[in-house]
Order: structure tokens, then C-alpha cells, then sequence
């Protein structure tokens, strides 16, 4: 703030020359915010008036302000207070600045903050804006690649069984790898008839002196 | 915590980007920009010039009369330009009172060269004159004297002292400027005075004519002024003698010539007819225009001549501004500046076509051959449609063909088409009518009854109220009804008549009922009014009007009046918890939402927040916010109500998310009564930053109320963005929150990507509201932002779950199944010949 | 290992006893010895046919109930996440003691031994068991509609009895 005021002074001096008269009068208490916008440079070559689309609302177009070749603003007949001030571009974002004036005519800018308005990072004043970014209003079509398609857990789902299907048979194929999957089908299937019998045994066990006659019946059948 | 209804609305809850695509841009939207009624013009070789009461200066190309560029300046209620100069670059003298910006422009690019502003210290009326490089600023204090500045127009430099002329003729109100003179009217003679060259006296000249005469700028090649009297106007040339040319009050004169609007009653195809005459050689002539039928009584603002070809450009009582070419008497074009002030908006379906309306006649007949040979017949123009592609103005399969139906500030209705990038499908003026709001009394359901549609207005000399029944699709009328009394209020009845139609109770300003159209059924229906702080319910019965209630809110203003919208409808009953049990939602279709500022000596100044319900006037909820500041938007839909506002202390904008339920029980599901209430409801608040300043605000409806809502905010900045409510939805306190809810842990400040921007890069200026309307598809609503531009665009809350995607690869997904097929015949085929060589084997 | 695979074989041989029995007319072959086999009275205690079939009836009546751990295992596996495989797993569970129910006759049709009341009852239990675990499943991934929330969507909107208008000013 001490470092800026001198410089202000020197800046707006020999700019206000003019409007001191108007503007700076004790009793009307109008300021002029003042500042320069640095757009970045694509935008620069790409649109050469790009000052036309820029416009500068100040709580939220209260007071207005344009923007001229080279870049620079300035707001007239503000009163002193606090107020935020956007700089409105169709492309490109740009960070809003709170500039307050007291009533002496000192002028502060810093960064906003809506959720803790105490906090105070301050930025220098005259104000240089600059562009963040181009702003991403779309949103980005999916690209189709092969490699998603592949990765797709659904993709894989269906693939590996297939490859399993596909392969078996021909590993089924070589006589020594078939009997090797005979022994091991075997040795589980034995250890599950095994039980399974066991159970079933049991079962049928109780019944076996019921069943006496019934065997007869099933034979006369046959 | 998973459940059911979670799991049917799986893809419906996905609230992450909701952007659309870059090749989408204009697919499905459009903007029109409009620039207000023209004030000043100027002509250049290239392009036009204006200033408009908008307090706008943009360029349009006088080929086409589109916008090259455009530049709002100042607040137009405050702010209007008072001065238009072109030479190379543009110069704009705007403001009002005793603010006021000198600016020059950059003609081509419309880019700021050079701007100063000039603050007076006194009120006054202000006149401006601009010689060269001198700007001279003339201020009139009525009845005493005038002061003079001379300013460098670039710099805003005072070239000379002001100077302060003591003149009585000085009167305000009858005074011009003729370059370099300041004229005025006194006491039946002409004063004028050289305001350029110092040291001029005032002279004076006699005129007949009496008091009631008015003068006019005249922009001749010598310094003159228009005299007007009643409808006649004379030229007086300063120091010179008085013109005997008898002009009509809108004569303008370019180079040496002057030129007028006439009446042309000899030919009924073209109405209008431009007079000239040479004021140095006396040469007469006379051109018949076509001037489009529809337009208002025409003026002209400015002309310019190149030789014999002239090209005028004229403005009309509706607004609309024309450019004429002469000799031909050709119209190049027109722009409907009666769009940039919008008061009403509705959304008209279209009718079905003709083939499907046959469908309801196809089987009156018996006889089984004349049934045939109409199918046969009926098919083969379907054919023949599907062929040849035309489908014209019918009705779409999801409703998303419509008719916008607007009625501006001029007395203007316009049937423009949501497709086509908003083309004006028919016009219609109504004279010395101020639209107050548009009625639905049929729509194009009821096939083969049209569609039906009354414009409620006020007679601007009378005050009377006015009723105007039109077809919305065609535009054609159905009636004009002129009241001789003053309408205190008028609603759209519920029930409708055995044609479907919906009657509009009137009810006049001395409590009289009529209802249009008189053969209507009679209702019992409550009725509100409004009437600055006093809100007054009253019960309509079939003999009259019987008070009900009233509410008086004190000492304040009021500030937002916001109601849930007719047609909406409300889906779900309830919200469902994570302990998957259902907190019923309070649903009152009767209330109204209130929102009031009020001085406070402590706390500046205080927002009040009401919730009242109609019938009854029970105050259903209230709340109040201390250093609180307008503007306030209000929103009100289903059981809940969004406001915004500016809070003073911690200077940012709030926005605030109140819900009503009735808790854990229904007290009753099959009919709703506000006389009904046993208690009163759960009040469910939450808060939180808006990093925006609101201009207006809106909700999205969709057909069923199924799709989740979106909050549309236009902002300061032309954006609009979409939040989404269950962003804003009060979270219970006691509950887990998270992604498994289909709840947004709660965030102070509400993000607004650049991505939530309907409008994309399409910057709208000065949003004034927000019509939304759903569309026969149920994700989908229609959007229609208007302000100074028209922006039209439909947004799908949930996506659009109930269509294939836009992207969706028809072709892809035929030739997989096309592949499939194949592949199963081919290893068909193959299995078969495996089989077949292993047998032999 | 050797015993095992023996026992295995007698296993298969069950089914040419049966075989035998319906060609009991045919001369023996040659070198066959009628009192090798019949010497074990054990043996042929155990290849009684009717034993068999009971035996054969009695596994079939507890397939199902061999499957619970399974379907408990999977159960566990699939989560209680909603996505398709949990759900396809769900269905299959519940739809296969469904199916098995209605198929109940034809199943023990096989068995040649209709009256195996008990069995079936056996069967139609353990197929109830699996369905019921399938449904506690479901419960547990909150797929049943139990809680008023479930029905919330057909909750149809109360018909107003009053209505509303006006708000409008034009005086």
C-alpha cells in the first residue's frame, strides 16, 4: 500500500490531468479505477480487437468501463467503498480483483475472496489483469481408441472365456496332457463321489430293510 | 446404502458435467441480437452508426442490417445518448441528470479510443453541439440563465471558461440545437444564440403561431430548426426567413433535399410514401415504398445520398427499424426491435399434421373398401413426406418443434419458431396496448380444436383493460374485447369448458366479475392481489368477490413475488433418507412467496422472506436477514423456495435453499386443502456464496417432474448458468451425506464452471428473465433468455436418459450385428465341415 | 491309489450288472467263472439294484443342498454392489431353485422310483434354502422393495381443492 502510493500518484497524475477537476473534487468523492488488461498473446494475433469484446462491469456492471488499443481501462465517477471488478471476455477468464477506495481517495486492490472477505492478499494497483486461461465452456467428445475398447472390463469378460473355449480343446488334444487332466479330474471327482456316497449311504442305509420288497418290483419290471 | 429407487435412477443421479459439445454449438439454440429503438443514426460508407434508447451505440451493416458490433454503455434508465457524431471515428455523449461520458469509438472495429466523463455539479437540462474537434456543452437552468463550456472533444481539455449567460428565453423545455446555435421558444419568438464562436448575441425573431408550438432539430445545409404546430411543421432557417414549405414534423433533409413520410392511401399495396423536395432547386418527387404490412406508423431517423440513390432509414412506432432504398422504393431489410423488450413469453406445441389428424376420422366408416383405399391413400403420402423430407410446421414426436409466443412492450405479439434459429413465423400489432401478460386457454392438444391464446393488456390512453384471443400457431385473431373499466385482476380458471377451453375470470377494479368467454363454466377459485405492501386474499364465488384475508407487510418494499409455476407437477412425494425411509415433502400449490426490504436503523437494512398460503393468508413460513441489500430473485418450485440476495457485511451474494416437509407421515395422499393444515411443516435452510451477481432466475420444468431440477441464473456478466438443486438442497443435519445418498457434502461457496454456461461464449446482454417450458420428452426443457438478445436453448437436467445419444454410431452398431451374423453362419458352416472330415476319419 | 481306482471301476460296474440283468438269458462267455463274483455276499449285497436307485435318488435330492456353501461363497464374492455381474449372479441364484421347483417331477423321472416322496421333499427344501438365501441376498443389496421409499414413485400427487390465482398488478 506505502510502496503504491507514490506510484499512483506519479501514473494517475499525468492521465487525470484533465478529469482532476471533475473528478477529484472532495464533494463529489468520484474516483476513476484504472488498470490494464494483458491478454495472452494467442488471443492477441488471433482477433485483432479483441479490446471491443472486453468489457469491465463493476459490481456487476454498476459501474461500467472499455477497454482501449492498448489494453488499458479506466472506470469513471466511482464513488469510495469496495468493490469487485470482473473483466467479461466471450474466450478467455479472468481472475476478479476487489479494489477498495476510502473516502481519502487511497486506493488497495486484492484478490476476492467470498468465504473469509477478512483475509487480504493484496495485488497491484493500477491493475493488471491477466488472462488465465481460455475458458472451456465444452465439453470434450470421447475419442474412440482400440485400446479402450480391448481394456474394457466387459471386453475381457468376454474374451478370456472365448480364448478358454478356444484353447482347451486343442490342449485336450495332446494325448499326454489329456491324461494327465483325466488324473486330476479323476482324483477330484473321486474325493467328491467319495463323499457324496458316504452321505448318500447314509441316507439310503435305513431304508435298505424297507426296501426289501421293493427291489422285487423293480425286477419284475425289468 | 444402496436401495431400489437408487438403483432405477442409477444413471439419472450422474450430476457431473452437463456441458454440451463443441460440435453441438447451434444445433439446437440461437441467438438473436437486438439493439432497442433507435435514436440517433448515422451513415458512413460502410456501415450505419446508431444510438438507440437502450443507451447502445452499434454499427450495422446497411446491406443486410446485421450487427457488426455493439457496445452498451450505462444503465439505459439513468443513461441515454445524447449526441451521435460521425466522422472518422464515432463520438457518443450518454448519461442523464448530471453524469455524463464523452467516448469515441473506433468506427470499424467499435473498440474504445478515447472516453471522459463530465460531472455537473448542478441539475440542468443539457444540450450538446460538437464542431469539429470542439464539443460544446449547454446547460439550461429554466427561466434564468445558461452556462456554456467549450471542451477538446478527445480530451475532455476546457478549451474556454464556462461561461454563464443570463438569459430569461432560456425555458428547457423548447430549446435545440442548430449548429452552432442554441434555439429556444419564448414568449411566441425564436431566440438563438452562437454558442461556438465567443462573443455572439443573442437574436431574436418573431413567429405566428401562439404558445403551443414546439420546435425540433432540422439538420439542413444552413442552420435551421422545425417548427412544429399540431401535425405541420415550417423550416426557419436562422437568420433567414421562414421556409413556405409546409412539412410533415418528421422531415429530415439530406444534402439539399428534404425528405417525408406519407400516407399513400391511393395504392393499398404500398402505404407509404416518401416526399421530397430540393430546397435549393424547388424539384418535387414522390416515391411509393413497399412498406411491409404488420410495421407501425414509420419515421425517418436518417438518410444518406449518393447522386440519385438515396437510402432512408426509418423507424416505426413498433420499433421496428427499415431501410429503405430510394428511387426504387425497395425495403433492403428490417430488424423487429421489439424484441429486445419482452414482457410475456409462452410456448405453444404445434398442432398435429393433417395425415395423423385423419387417424380420428379413419374408422367412422363401415364399409370395409373406402377404409382400405384411405389407409392405402394416407400410407402413401406418409411415403411420400418421409421421401421428400417435408415435415413443416407439425407437431415433432418429442415436442421439441414449438411456437414461442411473445408479447412485447410495444404492443407487439410475435410467433417465433424454436427451430429454424428463431424465425418469425407471424407478427401481430395491437396500437396503444401495454402487454401485461400472456393466458393459455386451449393448447394444440385438443385436436382438431385449435390452439387458443388471450393476451391480457392495458389500453395506454384509457387504462382500460384490454383482451386479445389469437390463434398462437397462425397469429390470426379471435377477438379483440376493449374494456371500459380498469382490470384489477385476471387468472386462467382450471376447469375447462366442453371445447377444452380454459376460461379467464377478469375481475375489474370495482370487484366485478365477467368471464371470457361468458358461456364459461362458473368456478369457485381464490384470488390474490397485490397492492404495493398489502396482500389481500380473496374467495371468487358464482356472485361475486368475498375478502378472505389480508396481509399488510408495514413500512417496506416489496421486492419478489415468486409462484409455483401452473403446469408444473410434482413427481416424487418425498425425499428418501439413507435409512431408506421417506421424509414427505410438504406440497402446497397455493403458495406464495414474498420477499421484502425494509429500513433499519441498525442493521441498514432487512430482507423478509414469506411464504403465505393464498387461500387461507397463513403465513406459512417467514425468515429475515439483517444488512441485507437487493436486488432479490425468488424462485419457487415444488416444496421449496431459492432467493437470492447481497449481504452488505460480508459484501457477496447469498443464495439460500429453504425446504418444506411434512415429515414422516402423509397427512393425507389423495387430495391436498390449505384449509387442511394441522400443523406446520418441517422448515429445512441452508445458505451459501454465489460467486455471481443474479439477474434474474429461473427453474427448469419437465413434463413429469421426474428429471431433477436445475436452477437457471442469468448473471450480470450475460451468462447463464445451470445449478443443480441437489447442489443447493438443504442436507439433514443428522445424516450421512455422501455419493451412496446422491448427496453433495455441503460447500460454502457454490462452484459455477465455465462449463454450467448454457450460453456458452454466446455473451447475453442485459438478461431480464428466464421462460422455461418442458418438452414432450421428459429430460428435456426449452429455454428462452430474454433481455436485449433472444437466446433459446433446451437443457436436459439428467441428460437426455430418454434418447439415444446424439453421437450414438448407428452404422457401428448395425454392422456388428451384421458381423455377428455372419461370423455364427461362417463357423456354422465350419463346425459342420469339421464334423463331417472327423467322421470320415 | 490303486484300491481307489478299483473301487472306482466297481463303481462302473454297477451299471453292466444292470446290464446283465436284462440279458440274463445269453450263455456265459467263455471263461467266465460263476463263483468269483458271487463268492463276496458283500458285494452283492451292494449291487442290489433297488439300493442303487434310492442311493441315486438320495443324491439328487441332496444336489441342492450341496450347493448352499457354493452359493454362499458366491454370494460373498459378488458384494453388495449394484452392477451387472452382481446382479446377473443374484438372478442366476435365484432362479435356478425356482426353475429346479417346477422341474421337481421330471428330475426324479430319471430315478425310475416316482414315490421317492421323501427325496423330493429333500430336493423341493434344499431348493427353498437356496432361494431364501437368494433373497436374503437381494435383501441385503437392497434390491427388495421392503421400506416405503420403494414405493414412493407410484405415490400419486394429491388432487388440489383449491385454486389459486391472480398476483398479477395492473391497477
Amino acid at each position: 500500500m506505502l510502496y503504491w502510493c507514490p506510484l499512483l500518484a506519479l501514473l494517475g497524475a499525468p492521465l487525470c490531468l484533465c478529469q482532476a477537476s471533475f473528478e477529484d473534487e472532495p464533494d463529489s468523492g468520484r474516483y476513476a479505477i484504472e488498470g490494464r488488461i494483458f491478454p495472452l498473446s494467442d488471443y492477441q494475433t488471433s482477433q485483432a480487437n479483441w479490446q471491443a469484446n472486453t468489457r469491465i462491469h463493476v459490481n456487476g456492471g454498476e459501474f461500467i468501463g472499455f477497454v482501449k488499443k492498448d489494453g488499458s481501462f479506466t472506470v469513471h465517477n466511482v464513488p469510495s467503498g469496495s468493490y469487485v471488478l470482473e473483466v467479461l471476455n466471450p474466450e478467455y477468464t479472468f481472475e476478479p480483483v476487489r479494489v477498495e477506495i476510502n473516502s481519502k481517495g487511497k486506493y488497495r486492490a486484492r484478490k476476492v475472496n467470498y468465504i473469509q472477505p477478512t483475509q487480504v492478499i493484496q495485488v497491484p494497483y493500477p491493475l493488471k489483469m491477466k488472462a488465465l486461461a481460455k475458458t472451456r465452456y465444452f465439453q470434450l467428445r470421447e475419442q474412440w481408441r482400440i485400446t479402450d475398447f480391448i481394456f474394457n472390463p466387459m471386453v475381457l469378460m468376454m474374451v478370456l472365456p472365448l480364448v478358454l473355449v478356444m484353447l482347451l480343446p486343442k490342449m485336450m488334444n495332446d494325448p499326454e496332457t489329456k491324461k494327465e487332466i483325466d488324473q486330476i479330474q479323476s482324483l477330484t471327482n473321486f474325493e467328491m463321489g467319495d463323499m457324496t456316497d458316504k452321505l448318500s449311504n447314509f441316507l439310503a442305509g435305513p431304508s435298505t430293510a424297507q426296501q426289501n420288497k421293493k427291489p422285487q418290483k423293480s425286477k419284475k419290471r425289468q | 446404502m444402496t436401495n431400489l429407487g437408487h438403483f432405477i435412477t442409477l444413471c439419472a443421479t450422474i450430476l457431473s458435467a452437463h456441458a454440451i459439445y463443441e460440435d453441438q454449438v447451434g444445433k439446437f439454440d440461437w441467438k438473436r441480437s437486438f439493439i432497442g429503438k433507435v435514436k440517433h443514426a448515422q451513415f458512413d460508407t460502410k456501415r450505419l452508426i446508431v444510438t438507440t434508447h437502450e443507451n447502445i451505440i452499434a454499427s450495422l451493416s446497411p446491406k443486410t442490417g446485421e450487427i457488426q458490433w455493439r457496445q452498451l454503455m450505462e444503465d439505459p434508465q439513468e443513461h441515454q445518448p445524447q449526441l451521435l457524431h460521425l466522422d472518422k471515428d464515432a463520438v457518443t455523449v450518454s448519461g442523464g441528470k448530471s453524469r455524463f461520458y464523452v467516448r469515441g469509438w473506433d468506427a470499424p472495429t467499435g473498440s474504445l479510443l478515447w472516453e471522459w466523463p463530465l460531472v455537473l455539479d448542478r441539475p440542468g437540462d443539457s444540450f450538446w453541439l460538437l464542431q469539429g474537434d470542439l464539443l460544446v456543452h449547454v446547460l439550461a437552468i429554466k427561466g434564468s440563465h445558461m452556462e456554456v463550456t467549450q471542451f477538446s472533444v478527445k480530451t475532455g481539455e476546457v478549451r474556454a471558461k464556462t461561461r454563464k449567460i443570463p438569459e430569461t428565453w432560456v425555458s428547457g423545455d423548447k430549446c435545440v440545437t442548430a449548429n452552432p446555435y442554441f434555439v429556444c421558444v419564448f414568449n411566441g419568438q425564436l431566440f438563438w444564440l452562437d454558442v461556438v464562436n465567443e462573443g455572439g448575441r443573442a437574436s431574436s425573431q418573431p413567429i405566428q403561431g401562439g404558445p403551443d408550438c414546439n420546435l425540433l432539430e432540422f439538420d439542413g445545409p444552413k442552420p435551421a430548426v422545425l417548427l412544429v404546430r399540431q401535425n405541420s411543421a415550417k423550416i426557419v432557417e436562422l437568420g433567414g426567413a421562414v421556409l413556405p414549405h409546409e412539412v410533415a414534423p418528421n422531415a429530415v433533409s439530406i444534402g439539399s433535399s428534404v425528405f417525408q413520410l406519407e400516407a399513400n392511401l391511393d395504392n393499398l399495396d404500398k402505404l407509404v410514401r416518401v416526399k421530397s423536395f430540393d430546397l435549393v432547386s424547388g424539384r418535387e418527387s414522390s416515391v411509393e415504398i413497399d412498406y411491409p404490412l404488420g410495421l407501425g406508423g414509420p419515421y425517418i431517423v436518417s438518410g444518406q445520398c449518393r447522386g440519385p440513390a438515396c437510402e432512408l432509414l426509418l423507424s416505426s412506432t413498433d420499433h421496428a427499424l427499415t431501410l429503405v432504398r430510394l428511387p426504387e422504393g425497395r425495403v433492403s431489410w428490417t430488424r423487429e426491435e421489439a424484441l429486445s423488450n419482452i414482457i410475456s413469453v409462452e410456448f405453444f406445441e404445434l398442432p398435429v399434421s393433417d395425415l395423423e389428424a385423419s387417424i380420428e376420422t379413419e374408422f367412422t366408416d363401415n364399409d370395409v373398401i373406402t377404409m382400405f383405399t384411405r389407409r392405402i391413400s394416407t400410407q402413401t403420402k406418409q411415403l411420400v413426406n418421409l421421401v421428400s423430407g417435408q415435415f413443416g410446421s407439425t407437431r415433432d414426436d418429442f415436442g421439441l418443434h414449438r411456437i414461442i409466443v411473445v408479447a412485447t412492450a410495444v404492443g407487439k405479439l410475435f410467433g417465433i419458431d424454436t427451430l429454424r434459429n428463431g424465425s418469425i413465423v407471424w407478427t401481430y400489432r395491437l396500437p396503444n396496448v401495454k402487454p401485461v401478460m400472456l393466458l393459455v386457454q386451449r393448447t394444440a392438444r385438443h385436436a382438431p380444436l385449435p390452439a387458443q391464446c388471450v393476451l391480457l393488456a392495458q389500453d395506454v390512453t384509457t387504462g382500460g383493460g384490454v383482451l386479445f384471443a389469437f390463434d398462437p400457431i397462425s397469429g390470426e385473431s379471435r377477438g379483440l374485447d376493449r374494456l371500459s373499466y380498469r382490470i384489477k385482476q385476471a387468472f386462467v380458471a382450471p376447469n375447462e369448458d366442453e371445447e377444452h377451453l380454459k376460461p379467464v375470470i377478469v375481475i375489474g377494479a370495482d370487484d366485478s366479475v365477467r368471464v371470457f368467454p361468458e358461456r364459461g363454466p362458473k368456478t369457485v377459485a381464490y384470488v390474490y392481489t397485490i397492492d404495493q405492501s398489502l396482500v389481500q386474499g380473496y374467495r371468487l364465488e358464482p356472485d361475486g368477490l368475498k375478502p378472505v384475508w389480508n396481509l399488510n407487510l408495514g413500512v417496506c418494499d416489496l421486492v419478489g413475488v415468486s409462484t409455483r409455476p401452473v403446469t408444473e407437477r410434482v413427481h416424487s412425494q418425498g425425499r428418501v433418507l439413507h435409512d431408506r425411509s421417506v421424509h414427505y415433502k410438504y406440497v402446497n400449490p397455493n403458495l406464495i412467496a414474498l420477499a421484502t426490504l425494509s429500513e433499519d436503523p441498525v442493521h441498514k437494512s432487512v430482507l423478509n422472506v414469506f411464504l403465505v398460503d393464498g387461500v387461507t393468508g397463513f403465513v406459512v413460513y417467514s425468515t429475515s436477514h439483517k444488512k441485507a441489500k437487493g436486488p432479490v430473485h425468488l424462485v419457487h418450485s415444488e416444496n421449496w423456495l431459492v432467493y437470492t440476495f447481497f449481504n452488505e457485511r460480508f459484501r457477496r451474494t447469498e443464495i439460500v435453499a429453504t425446504e418444506l416437509y411434512e415429515g414422516s407421515i402423509q397427512s393425507n395422499s389423495t387430495v391436498f386443502s390449505s384449509f387442511a393444515i394441522s400443523q406446520l411443516p418441517e422448515v429445512k435452510t441452508e445458505s451459501y456464496i454465489l460467486p455471481a451477481n443474479p439477474v434474474s432466475m429461473s427453474v427448469t420444468l419437465t413434463e413429469r417432474g421426474i428429471t431433477n431440477k436445475f436452477l437457471l441464473v442469468g448473471t450480470s456478466s450475460g451468462s447463464v448458468v445451470e445449478i443443480p438443486w441437489m447442489l443447493l438442497q438443504p442436507r439433514f443435519a443428522d445424516m450421512p451425506c455422501g455419493p451412496e445418498e446422491s448427496c453433495f457434502p455441503y460447500m460454502p461457496e457454490i462452484a459455477i464452471p465455465p462449463e454450467a454456461t448454457i450460453n456458452y461464449n454466446q455473451t447475453l446482454a442485459r438478461i431480464r428473465k428466464i421462460a422455461v417450458a418442458p418438452a414432450k420428452l421428459e429430460s428435456t426443457s426449452h429455454v428462452l433468455v430474454h433481455g436485449l438478445d433472444l437466446f433459446y436453448t433446451r437443457v436436459a437436467p439428467s441428460k437426455t436418459f430418454d434418447l439415444l445419444k446424439e453421437d450414438f454410431d448407428h452404422r457401428l452398431i448395425v454392422l456388428v450385428l451384421v458381423g455377428l451374423v455372419v461370423a455364427s453362419y461362417v463357423t456354422k458352416y465350419l463346425a459342420a465341415k469339421k464334423a463331417l472330415r472327423q467322421a470320415w476319419k | 491309489m490303486s484300491t481307489k481306482l478299483q473301487i472306482r471301476r466297481q463303481k462302473w460296474a454297477l451299471d453292466n450288472t444292470r446290464n446283465r440283468s436284462v440279458a440274463e438269458g445269453l450263455a456265459a462267455p467263455p471263461a467266465f467263472s460263476p463263483s468269483g463274483p458271487a463268492s463276496s455276499s458283500d458285494v452283492s449285497k451292494k449291487t442290489d439294484v433297488s439300493r442303487l436307485i434310492t442311493k441315486k435318488s438320495w443324491d439328487l435330492a441332496l444336489a441342492p443342498l450341496k450347493q448352499v456353501p457354493m452359493n454362499l461363497f458366491i454370494m460373498y464374492m459378488a458384494g453388495n454392489s449394484i452392477s451387472i455381474f452382481p446382479i446377473m449372479m443374484v438372478g442366476m441364484l435365484l432362479m435356478r431353485p425356482v426353475q429346479a421347483i417346477f422341474a421337481t417331477k421330471s428330475t426324479f423321472k430319471m430315478v425310475e422310483n416316482s414315490s421317492a416322496f421323501k427325496q423330493m421333499f429333500v430336493y423341493i427344501l434344499g431348493n427353498c434354502i437356496n432361494i431364501g438365501l437368494a433373497l436374503y441376498k437381494c435383501q441385503s443389496m437392497g434390491l427388495l422393495p421392503t421400506h416405503s421409499s420403494d414405493w414412493l414413485a407410484f405415490v400419486e400427487p394429491p388432487v388440489r381443492l383449491e385454486y389459486l390465482g391472480g398476483g398479477v398488478s395492473l391497477l
